[in-house]
């Protein structure tokens, strides 16, 4: 039974990920996709344009698979948050990696750095961003190592008072800066545009180490879910646990926020969608969550690059289709949701 | 004696003849390099990028409506095979297919459309992301930037050399400049006024653009240009205590109405009756807000407003 919902997940997803394939606004046809694609392993098939096989290749194949990557790991993220705050608003950007990130990149555009350098094809402002967010997720940590009350609310509260001041101190830049306004806030609005190969494999570095990490740690976000003391009284060191979880998913928020920018909501509800059908246990949650996450992430931005003449924001898409579903689920749900 | 002579006289000859020759050559050579782009052509453009263009482009992309302006007047019309989506003149230039939107361009049509390079400018430009992504599918980008009147005219000599239009571009100069210096003889039996130009919520152009420019130009002063460089909001209270002389307001809707109106209602300008509004969408707007060939109609619109026909 598990196996066969597992295997229809994955077929799933790759039949949807070869449907977005023939989705764009340059005119490919179905069959010409499909050459293209097939074209690249099977030599004999005969490609007609060089141009249509960049548009296949380097442009929709590598941001239909960076999409799926980038939902997969922000729902796992999502998974370890809830867990070790034990509260359901929670989401990979609690602890201010998306302002820390958004900062890294600000900074990066203002200074101007950016433009006509690149390192392994992923721009400077990639960096940057990857930077800021983990330096402020580590002064998140260090205040809240150094404060009195070790407690998770604590820590997130830390976190939310720091993401707020980043948050001012990058509106300060802006107004500063208004000729970097534009870019600034386009970058905030997170988007899979013109992502290609590098950023997949940089993203997916960062997934494949969290995926690891996170199905390694199962059982111990099972444990903190019941509460600070049960998993004191059941032998877990709580604060180590908590402490390697935390970076980790921070980490991998960090990646994909500063290759894509900040989309929001995707680690919130996709872990709850999951623990509808799933129940509280990580390892079937974290499993399903990957797939949920993914097939929602991509079909989102898919429909955000296809559905007009003009792109839309992915975040508008995820929160257009995303929140009414998720309230329709709520409400029918029989299961307490959180 | 006289058959050395003859021989002196055969050098000299031979040596006029050469020295002719070599200016003859000399005069051609300066000559194609002024009406004729030798390709590859390697420039730097305004972010320091250094790009090589190899060959005369004729399929040209750009994302500024005011590159579209400046390509349409050196009469690139064939040439031009995407547009950006603000790009509404001329006429012609809205039948062109709308490749750049103001936010997020359309990577795929615009690679799918083969243009051999993209013009582009600051206010127009185009995301870092998007800029690596079509670099390494083999297209030349070159953006422009401007923040005077001459900027703007050496913008068009680019474009000009980068599309071996270069006698079209220089005679497109030449009539700017003409007019311009016109314009500026006519403004010095003027009386010097003061300006505010409002493009919504007191955003004006400061100090270092080619609006102040302009004002400058015509022997006015810009209120925004103490406030600080390049674009800034100007303080309520700073534009009340400067009290400018005229207010031109780009920032209204189609019916017509100031938006800041009632904040503003003890400036001289409105007792005077001498504030300018128009629409966002008008022709007045674009006109004053695309650093291309139209510049001259900028600054008599400007003219006539600062000191009333």
């Amino acid at each position: 039974m598990k196996n066969k919902t597992v295997i229809f997940f994955i077929l799933a997803s790759i039949l949807l990920m070869m449907f977005f394939l023939t989705l764009g606004s340059a005119e490919i046809t179905f069959a010409e996709t499909f050459k293209i694609l097939f074209g690249k392993f099977f030599p004999s098939i005969k490609i007609t344009s060089s141009t249509k096989e960049i548009i296949v290749f380097n442009i929709r194949l590598p941001r239909i698979l960076l999409s799926y990557i980038c939902g997969s790991a922000l729902a796992l993220c999502g998974c370890g948050y809830q867990s070790v705050f034990k509260n359901p608003m929670t989401d990979p950007f609690v602890l201010g990696v998306s302002s820390g990130a958004a900062l890294g990149a600000t900074l990066s555009i203002i200074l101007n750095i950016s433009r006509a350098n690149s390192l392994l094809g992923l721009n400077i402002t990639a960096l940057m961003a990857f930077a800021g967010a983990l330096a402020t997720v580590f002064v998140v940590f260090a205040i809240s190592q150094k404060s009195r009350s070790a407690s998770t609310s604590s820590l997130l509260l830390i976190g939310i008072a720091i993401g707020q001041f980043i948050t001012a101190v990058i509106s300060i830049l802006m107004l500063t800066n208004q000729d970097s306004i534009k870019d600034i806030y386009f970058w905030t609005l997170g988007s899979f545009s013109a992502k290609t190969w590098p950023h997949l494999l940089i993203v997916s570095v960062y997934f494949m180490i969290g995926l690891i990490f996170m199905f390694y740690n199962h059982k111990n976000l099972d444990i903190m879910l019941l509460g600070h003391k049960q998993a004191l009284q059941l032998g877990q060191d709580v604060y180590k646990v908590r402490r390697h979880i935390l970076f980790i998913t921070s980490v991998l928020a960090a990646g994909v926020v500063s290759v894509t920018g900040i989309i929001g909501f995707v680690g919130l509800i996709t872990p709850h969608i999951v623990r509808i059908f799933t129940g509280p246990i990580h390892k079937k949650l974290m499993l399903y969550s990957i797939f949920v996450g993914g097939i929602f992430l991509m079909s989102a931005d898919s429909i955000a690059r296809s559905i007009t003449s003009q792109e839309l924001p992915v975040g508008i898409v995820t929160a257009i289709f995303g929140a009414p579903f998720f309230i329709y689920l709520i409400y029918s749900s029989k299961r307490e949701v959180f | 004696m006289y058959k050395k002579r003859k021989q002196l006289l055969a050098i000299l000859l031979a040596l006029l003849l050469l020295i002719s020759f070599a200016s003859c050559s000399n005069s051609t050579s300066s000559a194609s390099q002024a009406d004729q782009t030798a390709y590859p052509l390697s420039i730097t453009d305004d972010l320091g990028n250094q790009v090589t263009i190899d060959a005369k482009p004729v399929r040209i992309v750009s994302s500024s409506p005011a590159v579209t302006e400046i390509l349409f007047a050196l009469g690139l019309d064939e040439e031009i095979v995407g547009v950006s989506s603000s790009c509404d003149y001329p006429e012609a230039a809205k039948s062109k297919p709308q490749l750049f939107d103001y936010a997020t361009p359309d990577v795929e049509s615009i690679i799918a459309a083969e243009p051999d390079v993209i013009l582009s400018d600051v206010a127009y430009g185009i995301p870092e992301d998007t800029q690596l992504l079509l670099e390494q599918s083999g297209i030349t980008i070159v953006l422009m930037t401007y923040t005077s009147i001459q900027d703007v005219l050496s913008n068009i000599t680019l474009i000009g050399q980068i599309t071996d239009k270069n006698t079209e571009a220089a005679a497109l100069v030449e009539d700017i400049n003409t007019q311009i210096a016109e314009l500026t003889a006519k403004a010095q039996d003027q009386q010097s006024k003061s300006v505010f130009i409002d493009v919504g919520g007191f955003y004006s152009p400061g100090e270092d653009t080619y609006l102040n420019n302009m004002i400058t130009v015509l022997g006015a002063t810009n209120i925004a240009a103490e406030i600080g460089s390049g674009w800034v909001m100007v303080p309520v209270e700073s534009l009340l205590e400067e009290d400018p002389d005229v207010y031109i307001d780009l920032s209204v809707n189609t019916s017509g109405d100031m938006p800041a109106e009632s904040l503003v209602q003890s400036l001289s300008a409105i007792e005077n009756s001498t504030v300018y509004t128009y629409a966002y969408s008008s022709n007045e707007t674009s006109i004053l807000s695309r650093p291309g060939p139209r510049i001259v109609e900028a600054m008599q619109l400007l003219y006539d407003d600062i000191y009333g026909n």
